[in-house]
């Protein structure tokens, strides 16, 4: 398989403090990566700097042939590529469902208005609710704000898609409907990297599972290898804690 | 569909709690609404009463006074006037302040104090006997036109024209210091620190000085470079004065707006400008608008500093127009009450305002 994000020795400093130290992996397409660890474990922070929220201290990451790191480099031709949805939703209080999706790509992509309502239509059947297109983002539950904020990452039809603990605001039944979306969306061949608790769609969907801590990856494995039989000390205190 | 969750608090209710101005009365708080209420129709209740019903103690001889002159002075009339005006008696400071000082300003003063006897001891005015019909005229006259009148309707009389342009100086003072508060607080938030640097400063300066100093200086001490004309430079003091404070207003309002907005802007590609201009702005002027609105309360108050200039506003005419009558008790009643009138309204056109955003959420 094609290589579609690489991550090389990745080292990010907030002063004095340390977050990530020295992270190396590779996403290949279609491939579904979750990172689980404690939190403060660096885990958003890696994730962040795959589509340079932040910026690494140290080291290089790739998504294809742009290097993200590089101070040469169009940020916003990353951003395009790399779909973020964020544990908070972050719509746009102040815009409908349809013009939440449409906005980015109208105004960044040039993409005609007719053509992106058309494709926000489609993305809101996709996700279940087309019925809400002309409401605000307030109106909504959590688990449908945060459905339209992934048909909102979509609608820039990105390479990959990065979750940043997508579920943890939400109830079970919340976290449900989003992750039925998420699993489609697996299903469909989306390459995604997933920051996440939710063991049980680990097991169904993801392919590789990196466990960290303290900034550094210290295990990395098939679901079946990380849950069912960890090597580290670590990984199995984490796992018995949160299982 | 319920519209519960953990994260409606977090993206759409902020209020930025800021006084300096008045109390924005809103129906929901009970206490400032009806002090607001009381303070309002009671306001407008007393200048209708002080208006229509007023009257010195005096006013009932002078109505006789005038209904004998416009009878046309006769010696028969003389005496009853003259039965009249020592039968009642004239408080001795009122007569000093209302009829005494005022003559004495012109140059009838000599003429005038000729006319009429007055006993300090008891306190009590007299016409002199045996004026010429002319003469008694002349006196009844200038006390008619002192007390005659109703002093405070009289006073209402330059309202109309100071308020014309107290008003001109708030709004035009309003629309610039709008204009200088967004370029600041964009300039606050900048990530450029030469901009930055220059925004900061410009608040700590202004911020630091009064209003009434920074009047002077532009208006006396600039003269000595460049002479701007009295409206224009108390807009420019009160623009530059007020931009401070309103773009301190809309940096905290911008800084209010949830870091995931512009995160959640940033990831779908938008440049920081972009990000600033569709998605942080329209949601800061639903958080700024109300104390902004209670900043230009606050400026519409101090227009009246502007009265220190050569600007003709509510107050400047007010005290041109008591220091010829000497009506400063009813004049500056009379100022009071429509500064407090118009304060009182367009604090509850703010609290409308913020009405209406909380319905729309």
């Amino acid at each position: 398989m094609d290589t579609i994000v690489k991550i090389e020795n990745v080292i990010k400093n907030y002063g004095q403090v340390q977050a990530l130290k020295g992270v190396s992996f590779d996403v290949c397409k279609g491939e579904v990566v979750f990172i689980i660890g404690t939190s403060g474990s660096g885990k958003s922070t890696i994730i962040r700097c795959i589509n340079r929220l932040e910026h690494v201290t140290s080291g290089t990451i790739w998504i294809e042939n742009q290097c993200v790191t590089s101070h040469q480099v169009d940020v916003r031709k990353i951003r395009e590529n790399a779909g973020m949805v964020f544990q908070s939703f972050n719509l746009f209080p102040h815009l409908t469902v349809l013009h939440n999706i449409t906005l980015s790509p109208v105004m960044v992509k040039k993409m005609p208005k007719e053509q992106a309502i058309d494709n926000a239509e489609n993305l809101l059947k996709r996700v279940g609710l087309f019925d809400k297109r002309d409401t605000y983002p307030s109106q909504l539950s959590g688990g449908q704000q945060q459905r339209v904020a992934i048909a909102r990452a979509l609608a820039m039809s990105p390479k990959i898609i990065l979750f940043d603990e997508p579920t943890s605001a939400l109830d079970p039944e919340m976290t449900k409907e989003v992750l039925t979306v998420m699993e489609d969306l697996a299903q469909e061949g989306m390459t995604m990297i997933v920051v996440s608790h939710e063991m049980g769609f680990a097991k169904a969907a993801a392919h590789k599972v990196l466990f960290m801590d303290y900034g550094e990856i210290i295990e990395r494995g098939s679901p079946d290898e990380i849950f069912n039989n960890p090597q580290h000390e670590r990984t199995k205190q984490f796992l018995n804690n949160i299982l | 569909m319920a519209a519960i969750d953990t994260n409606t608090n977090q993206q759409n209710s902020f209020k930025i709690d800021m006084t300096d101005g008045v109390l924005v009365p809103e129906r929901n708080e009970n206490t400032i609404f009806s002090a607001w209420r009381i303070s309002f129709v009671g306001a407008i209740a007393l200048l209708f009463i002080l208006f229509f019903f007023s009257e010195s103690n005096l006013r009932r001889i002078m109505v006789f006074v005038s209904y004998t002159i416009n009878q046309s002075v006769t010696l028969e009339s003389h005496n009853n006037i003259k039965n009249e005006l020592s039968v009642s008696t004239i408080p001795g400071n009122v007569f000093r302040e209302r009829i005494i000082k005022p003559v004495r300003k012109t140059n009838i003063q000599k003429k005038f104090m000729s006319l009429y006897m007055y006993d300090e001891k008891s306190d009590i005015f007299e016409i002199s006997p045996g004026l010429s019909e002319k003469e008694k005229v002349f006196v009844l006259d200038t006390i008619y036109s002192v007390y005659l009148i109703n002093p405070f309707a009289e006073a209402l009389k330059f309202v109309p024209d100071g308020i014309k342009t107290t008003f001109i100086v708030t709004v035009l003072a309003i629309f610039f210091a709008s204009l200088i508060g967004l370029l600041v607080g964009l300039g606050r938030i900048s990530r450029i620190t030469f901009i930055n640097r220059i925004a900061t400063i410009y608040v700590e300066i202004i911020r630091g000085i009064p209003l009434l100093v920074q009047l002077f200086y532009i208006y006396y001490a600039l003269a000595k470079i460049v002479n701007i004309e009295g409206i224009a430079s108390a807009v420019i003091a009160m623009s530059v004065c007020y931009g401070a404070y309103i773009g301190e207003i809309f940096r905290a309002g911008i800084q209010s707006i949830p870091k995931g907005q512009m995160e959640a802007a940033l990831a779908l590609g938008m440049t920081r400008s972009q990000a600033i201009m569709k998605i942080i702005l329209p949601q800061t002027f639903k958080v700024v608008l109300p104390p902004i609105g209670n900043e230009f309360i606050a400026l519409l108050k101090d227009s009246s500093l502007v009265s220190i200039l050569a600007v003709a506003d509510l107050l400047r005419r007010g005290r041109e127009y008591a220091s010829k009558t000497f009506y400063y008790f009813e004049t500056y009643t009379v100022i009071a009450l429509v500064y407090l009138i118009l304060t009182l309204f367009f604090s509850r056109v703010v609290g409308i305002m913020e009405e209406q955003l909380k319905k729309r959420g």
